[in-house]
């Protein structure tokens, strides 16, 4: 256990290199080697404005088809395949199989309860091998399975990408007899959080005639909840300095800042669906074992895990910090300087929660759990 | 009198009560109005009929209890379950109508930014606290000819300081943008910079994200980067606009407002705006979603009834902050903004409370979904028991 003075100190003379090796296991374990490392990672999922629409015939036999994703070629960058040899040949794109096979890991409207996990920004998937991660263990639940999300999350629209992508397993697995639990993490938050808000399928369901007709729109997806760990809901103030953003590993980075996040869907649109959230945060003692979450602890608000502060992980609907009010700033001695004693992630003192929304779990056991210990924590503490 | 005869009077009065306590379950509470029948369409989908004379429906008076009516009728063991309360209390209105309080932040301020002061980071990215930075702008949406205005302000051991060698270039994000940067003139204002920016001047046919990367140094600082982001919709490319038409009623116990629009790009639309009631207290947000063509047309925006009592509302009701735009789902940009329609509208009757349904929200699909998370319990599934709300639903 290091004095936090002392290791911002020590943080100065440590090497840049180190710094950034750091960064790339920063927000997603992703050291697979070729995918998200060196950055961006390929992929099959298409948004519609990189899309080639090709139309054939004439007059009233003419029909137009909108390719709505890779498949059959190479990935959007090159680096990998979607053609159904890829397979064979070893060089899908991480994305491959549920966007061009239809693999979803799951058996539609079959009565399954399905455990999807949604990964966090600069990743590919939420399990990797090599890591501490895994999968939430529903062997204790009958007709369960738990689901490994391939969405690709790594540029600059990473999040509208990996959102398509999600409302295909969501759509294949939630959907008719089915019902999900979706655990997400970190930027995992805004990729299902904009999934539900934008690209939910839906069924309008009308009554009445005349001016007395109300129509509804009816989800179609079966969510029961939906369990955010250090969620980024609210953005990252890490997001808004190039020198920071660039620590991450991919083009997302600069992308998340609270005012770009806050303003991309509406938080609020959960489709009836209880959000639940919880976060950690690094006291005045400990810091985190993690060279770069401990330096990023400086330019977050209080209080913040090192990636994501208290305002995104608890799902407020501002940017408050806590103690931002000038109260609840007690002298302490290993902080040597005020520290803010208000360290509840469900303190009433500070904001509103986005409407859908709730916090899991409000104990202080999540003290100097920072961003990366808390992608676990959910499943951890929910036991499945 | 013999025990037999006390135990047959015994027993008719046991009878007597029981025959009571089922009547008067049965008997609906004075000023109570049926709900509507729900029945299943031939397709599957359920759908809830009108009642049977077609008056509003399910109005009720003020000051009902609301826990009583969140109780479901069919309800069985697991109802307390705190998971099923939550999925209960989160849909208690439908979709379309938030409960909107003083705490709405971020419906009362659909624009609002979120860049703070803060440490700048040193040359090997570490907070460097002696000196603080605020680099953000008055918006984040910008449409048509709207301008931005861009500020920065440094400060070192808390006092201010003009920072040097300052650049702000403006540069169109996505493939559509005509990728031209543009750079800003900065003039000093007391103790910080600022920058004013036109978009559509530069831009007029982009949709999407716009950047604004400041540079900018100091003495015994290194030069530091920051970048805005904005949201930006050209005057040309305005999918529709507001009239300035309203008209509102009272429809099955919720207040409608019709809203004018002159749509010129067909499509899906999202409507919404905030309602206020006389003491300036908001109430509830509402939103449309719905699919429009060319031309001008209505769409309501339906308050559900509920709200004006949780609110304790009292009439007339304003509706302000009325913005829109067009959806463009699975795409980014991912919307294209009308124009935010300044004025407010007051609504044109007196409405009572009386006139509003007081019982919360039930549908088909709700019934389901309590449904699966009975059945998810009984399965094994250790559900989320929350241990904070505080999302402003106030009762």
């Amino acid at each position: 256990m290091m004095n936090r003075v002392k290791t911002a100190t020590m943080i100065r003379t440590t090497l840049t290199a180190l710094m950034a090796a750091a960064a790339v296991w920063f927000v997603a374990p992703t050291a697979q080697a070729g995918k998200v490392g060196g950055g961006d990672a390929g992929r099959c999922e298409r948004l519609e404005s990189e899309s080639v629409t090709t139309c054939t015939g004439k007059g009233k036999n003419r029909v137009c088809v909108t390719e709505d994703s890779y498949c059959g070629g190479l990935g959007n960058d090159g680096s990998c395949s979607c053609d159904a040899s890829c397979v064979a040949a070893g060089n899908c794109c991480t994305d491959y199989e549920p966007v061009c096979a239809g693999d979803f890991q799951c058996s539609p409207d079959s009565g399954q309860i399905v455990f999807l996990h949604q990964g966090g920004m600069c990743s590919t998937q939420w399990d990797y091998s090599g890591n501490p991660d895994r999968l939430a263990d529903v062997s204790g639940i009958s007709n369960a399975v738990s689901v490994d999300v391939h969405g690709v999350q790594t540029d600059s629209t990473g999040t509208e990408v990996a959102a398509k992508t999600f409302a295909r397993y969501a759509d294949a697995c939630c959907s008719d007899s089915n019902s999900c639990i979706v655990y997400n993490y970190s930027n995992g938050d805004n990729v299902v959080g904009f999934a539900l808000d934008q690209l939910a399928t839906v069924e309008q369901v009308c009554t009445g005639k005349g001016k007395n007709r109300v129509c509804e729109d009816v989800p179609s997806w079966n969510i029961l909840e939906v369990r955010t760990a250090a969620g980024n809901g609210g953005g990252s103030e890490l997001s808004n300095w190039e020198l920071l953003a660039d620590l991450f590993a991919c083009s997302l980075a600069p992308e998340i800042s609270p005012s770009e996040i806050r303003n991309l869907y509406d938080h609020n649109n959960t489709r009836g669906v209880p959000v639940y959230h919880m976060g950690g945060f690094l006291d005045q003692v400990s810091g985190s074992d993690d060279i770069t979450l401990d330096a990023a602890w400086w330019f977050l608000p209080w209080h913040n895990d090192g990636a994501v502060a208290y305002h995104s992980a608890g799902a407020r609907n501002d940017s408050v910090e806590w103690c931002g009010d000038g109260n609840n700033l007690v002298w302490d001695w290993d902080y040597f300087g005020n520290w803010c004693a208000d360290e509840n992630l469900c303190s009433s003192n500070y904001g509103t929660l986005f409407q859908g929304h709730a916090i899991a779990y409000c104990s202080m056991l999540m003290e100097n759990s920072d961003h990366i210990d808390q992608k676990m924590e959910y499943i951890l503490y929910m036991g499945q | 009198m013999d025990s037999n005869k006390v135990l047959r009077i015994g027993l008719m009065l046991v009878g007597a009560a029981v025959l009571l306590v089922w009547f008067l379950g049965r008997v609906p509470d004075e000023g109570s109005v049926e709900e509507p029948s729900v029945v299943e369409r031939p397709d599957g989908v359920a759908s809830r009929a009108p009642s049977k004379d077609g008056a509003p429906s399910a109005i009720r008076d003020a000051g009902v209890e609301l826990g009583e009516r969140d109780e479901d009728p069919a309800s069985s063991g697991y109802d307390d379950h705190p998971s099923i309360r939550q999925y209960r209390a989160i849909t208690r209105y439908p979709s379309s109508t938030r409960r909107l309080t003083t705490q709405s932040t971020d419906l009362l301020q659909p624009n609002k930014r979120h860049e703070r002061k803060q440490p700048v980071p040193d040359p090997v990215g570490n907070a460097d606290r002696t000196w603080e930075v605020l680099y953000t702008a008055d918006r984040y949406f910008v449409r048509g000819e709207e301008p931005i205005t861009v500020s920065l302000a440094l400060w070192h051991e808390g006092d201010p300081v003009i920072p040097t060698g300052v650049t702000m270039v403006a540069t169109p994000r996505a493939a559509s943008g005509s990728g031209a940067q543009v750079e800003l003139s900065v003039e000093r204002v007391d103790a910080e910079l600022r920058a004013l920016l036109v978009p559509n001047e530069h831009w007029p046919e982009y949709i999407g994200e716009l950047d604004v990367t400041g540079t900018f140094s100091a003495p015994g600082l290194q030069a530091q980067t920051g970048r805005l982001t904005f949201y930006f919709t050209a005057n040309a490319r305005t999918p529709a606009r507001f009239t300035g038409t309203f008209s509102d009623d009272i429809r099955n116990g919720d207040l409608t407002v019709a809203v004018g629009v002159s749509v010129e790009t067909a499509g899906t639309y999202r409507i919404e705006a905030n309602l206020f009631d006389q003491n300036d207290q908001p109430i509830a947000w509402s939103q449309a979603e719905t699919t429009l063509s060319p031309g001008t047309s209505d769409v309501s925006l339906i308050f559900y009834g509920l709200a004006f009592h949780d609110a304790g509302a009292v009439a007339p009701f304003t509706l302000r902050q009325l913005r829109g735009y067009r959806l463009r789902r699975g795409d980014s940009p991912h919307r294209e903004d009308m124009p935010s329609y300044e004025a407010e509208y007051e609504t044109s009757a007196r409405y009572s409370l009386a006139d509003f349904r007081s019982v919360p929200h039930d549908s088909p699909h709700k019934q389901r979904m309590i449904e699966r998370y009975r059945d998810a319990i009984e399965r094994g599934v250790v559900l989320t028991e929350p241990e904070f709300v505080g999302d402003g639903r106030q009762r």
